[in-house]
């Protein structure tokens, strides 16, 4: 059976209509209000995880390693695991904090304006051959099922319709910190079209195929060889690697990240899918064998990549041919979506905003983020794009994608310094970042721009077969060491001039404290730990009209008040969203409710957020800073100016 | 706590250390691997129920 291109356009096209319908069902209350906080629609949104990669590429993988496709999401299953210690502690940041991005993660547990920046250029780095990776998947399943090589027309509209489905529901709201409930609702809606798809499939060769799972066993029995193909590559392959790398993944790579963290409308629901998750993977990773020994058995000539796809061509139902095309789709649009707006928040507040200086007063701040962050969507896709022309046959799906994991695992070593370790520093975390990153580069993408596959270029094959390692087990151990030594030298060995400044020594507990066993073991509720004690004095600088009111309600836009003349805000970094920083031009008075540092005369340029978007309210706020410089516009929202009597202004830090 | 560092462990050894040897052999019914992932996912809401609580 042979399908047209129009014709797959055409049902990708409805397809993805239908998906908007979704979204603007939920945005607009249509569906019930219970659904996109419901712990199973937060499970399925997750299932953002299982790209293309998953639903073609396990299969190719399946036959060239055995079980060790199951590697992927075995390591996701460990990290799971240790949710209540690991993802649970980064959920309370996330949220107490009004972060966004793994990249605001960093910028704050290590006060540094250039963590934000090298995370996001790495970030933008590794995650983009993940995106060629989905849109090349599209384009070749579309080649598989009309037997010619699919039209540039098939994966550019494709790309088209993403960037506006992400315009649309990804990027709705001017703060990244709302909730896009009508994006969960819908990626969600893509994780169950994916296991249906996949399910639909086994069922069918084990039925159609076999003739019954009794069918399926004497098969085996029969074909020892097939069997032993599963293990033997999995005994040999560097299982331990990926379940390193898969680990990192699960809660590191951005899209996940942004599903799991910034998009957690209840964080009870996280506890729900430490089991629930890693069964759904499980059930639709149940497939992939069964489809590959159909495969087998069948000859059926495809490309192992998509033997998915050839057991419904197979079938001749012409339906299921297309459901199952459509869960590709699903697979690649759902990761291109969620990684683009994870990756444009990231790029906007820590790449765009500190690069394009001060705006002028008469642009519409507000909308001019929006807008930027809906450009950078585009933008990302474009290149997703652009990369998989030029690698457009390089490699196997898999490995474009591990190239990625690798990337993403090193913030690991990050991470863990940020939840367990006080004593790590900005400065070993930036140093492991570029080692490891460097030697990523080096083994992993050198080759590939070379030509040849992830690796394989003649002088990082010699290393890793000098090294007697697999190239995956080579460069995840190398890069990772490097990473962690480089991050614990640095921060021990500068650990002494980070210790000078109290306030950073402080936020440093903060973040650790967050993670530590003794909270876990004993949780308590929102907010955490560490609460500054509030100084009896409150401060002003001179001339401010600053005062807090606690009964405010809070404006949901910062133009509510952007007539006001001067701006209010106290210790932004620790409770507000921190979208971006301020330029040295920019006069800023911070006044914090804990002694300022005596001597310390660089904690007020550590952490310098320009802007800030105060989006919650909290009773504890005191009153803060004043400055007349518009780059506070931002957050004085959050707070009511009015004249303070006898304002002194001690200990302001400008 | 103690029940997820446990799990964590046995997961770890039974996953990442020369025991995956023992499970990885052809002799062994195809769905072994499936079987033992599930018996970990199982184990979760046990392993965090108390923390939960």
């Amino acid at each position: 059976m042979i399908l047209s291109a129009p014709g797959l356009f055409l049902s990708s096209l409805l397809y993805l209509s239908l998906l908007f319908l979704v979204a603007y069902a939920t945005e607009k209350h249509w569906l019930p209000a219970w659904l996109p906080r419901h712990p199973a629609i937060y499970v399925l949104s997750l299932g953002v995880y299982a790209t293309t990669w998953s639903f073609y590429g396990s299969a190719g993988y399946a036959d060239s390693n055995g079980f060790m496709f199951l590697t992927v999401y075995l390591g996701l299953t460990l990290a799971f695991i240790l949710s209540p210690v690991l993802l649970s502690p980064i959920l309370r940041l996330v949220r107490e904090y009004q972060l966004t991005s793994l990249a605001d993660l960093f910028a704050f547990r290590f006060r540094s304006q250039t963590a934000g920046v090298l995370v996001t250029l790495f970030m933008l780095a590794g995650t983009l051959p993940y995106i060629s990776l989905q849109i090349r998947a599209v384009t070749e399943s579309a080649s598989v099922l009309t037997q010619q090589f699919a039209p540039q027309y098939l994966s550019l509209s494709f790309c088209v319709l993403i960037v506006l489905f992400g315009v649309l529901f990804g990027a709705r709201h001017i703060s990244p910190r709302e909730k896009h409930q009508g994006l969960v609702v819908a990626i969600a809606f893509e994780s169950l079209v994916k296991l249906l798809a996949l399910i639909l499939v086994a069922v069918v060769a084990i039925t159609g195929i076999f003739g019954g799972i009794g069918g399926l066993g004497e098969w085996l029995d029969s074909h020892p060889e097939a069997l032993e193909a599963m293990y033997t590559p999995a005994r040999e392959g560097p299982w331990v690697s990926v379940l390193i790398l898969s680990f990192a993944a699960a809660f590191l790579l951005p899209r996940q990240f942004h599903m799991l963290f910034t998009e957690n409308i209840s964080p009870g629901t996280l506890s729900r899918a430490a089991w629930g998750f890693p069964l759904f993977l499980l059930v639709l990773n149940l497939a992939i064998p069964i489809v590959l020994w159909a495969a087998i058995k069948q000859n059926l000539g495809t490309v192992p990549d998509y033997h998915v796809l050839g057991i419904a061509r197979h079938t001749g139902s012409a339906a299921l041919t297309i459901f199952v095309f459509l869960g590709g789709v699903s697979a690649a649009s759902a990761m291109i979506i969620v990684s683009t707006l994870a990756l444009a928040g990231m790029t906007v507040n820590h790449l765009i905003l500190p690069a394009t200086g001060t705006l002028d007063t008469s642009v519409n701040l507000y909308r001019w983020l929006l807008w930027g962050r809906r450009t950078i969507i585009a933008v990302l896709v474009f290149a997703g794009y652009g990369f998989f022309l030029a690698f457009e046959r390089s490699s196997q799906l898999v490995q474009l994608g591990l190239i990625s994991f690798v990337a993403v695992a090193q913030f690991l070593p990050g991470i863990i310094g940020t939840l367990f370790w006080p004593g790590a520093n900005r400065n070993g975390f930036i140093a492991g970042l570029v080692g490891g990153g460097l030697t990523w580069f080096i083994v992993l993408i050198l080759p590939l721009l070379a030509g040849a596959g992830p690796g394989e270029g003649p002088a990082q094959a010699a290393l890793w077969e000098i090294a007697g390692q697999n190239k995956w087990t080579f460069s995840t151990l190398v890069s990772l060491s490097i990473n962690g030594t480089l991050f614990v030298l640095l921060s021990v060995l500068t650990g002494q001039d980070a210790a000078r400044c109290a306030p950073s020594r402080s936020s440093h507990r903060i973040a650790a404290g967050c993670g530590s066993l003794r909270r876990v073991s004993s949780p308590r509720p929102w907010p955490p730990l560490w609460a500054p004690k509030p100084q009896s004095t409150r401060y002003s600088a001179p001339g401010t009209t600053c005062r807090w009111q606690k009964k405010k309600p809070t404006p949901r836009r910062w133009h509510d008040c952007a007539s006001a003349s001067s701006a209010t805000c106290r210790d932004c970094w620790a409770h507000t969203l921190l979208a971006t920083w301020l330029k040295p031009a920019c006069r800023l008075t911070v006044i914090t409710n804990y002694p300022l540092p005596k001597g310390c005369a660089s904690w007020k340029n550590a952490w310098r957020p320009r802007v800030a978007i105060c989006e919650d309210w909290r009773p504890n706020w005191t009153p803060c800073a004043a400055t007349t410089d518009r780059c506070w516009r931002i957050c004085q929202w959050a707070f009511v100016r009015s004249p303070l009597p006898a304002a002194s202004p001690p200990g302001t830090a400008s | 706590m103690e029940r997820t560092f446990l799990l964590f462990g046995l997961s770890l050894l039974v996953l990442a250390f020369p025991v995956t040897g023992w499970w990885l052999r052809a002799t062994l019914p195809w769905y072994l691997p499936f079987l033992i992932w599930l018996v970990i996912i199982l184990l979760i809401p046990w392993a965090h129920r108390r923390i939960d609580n």
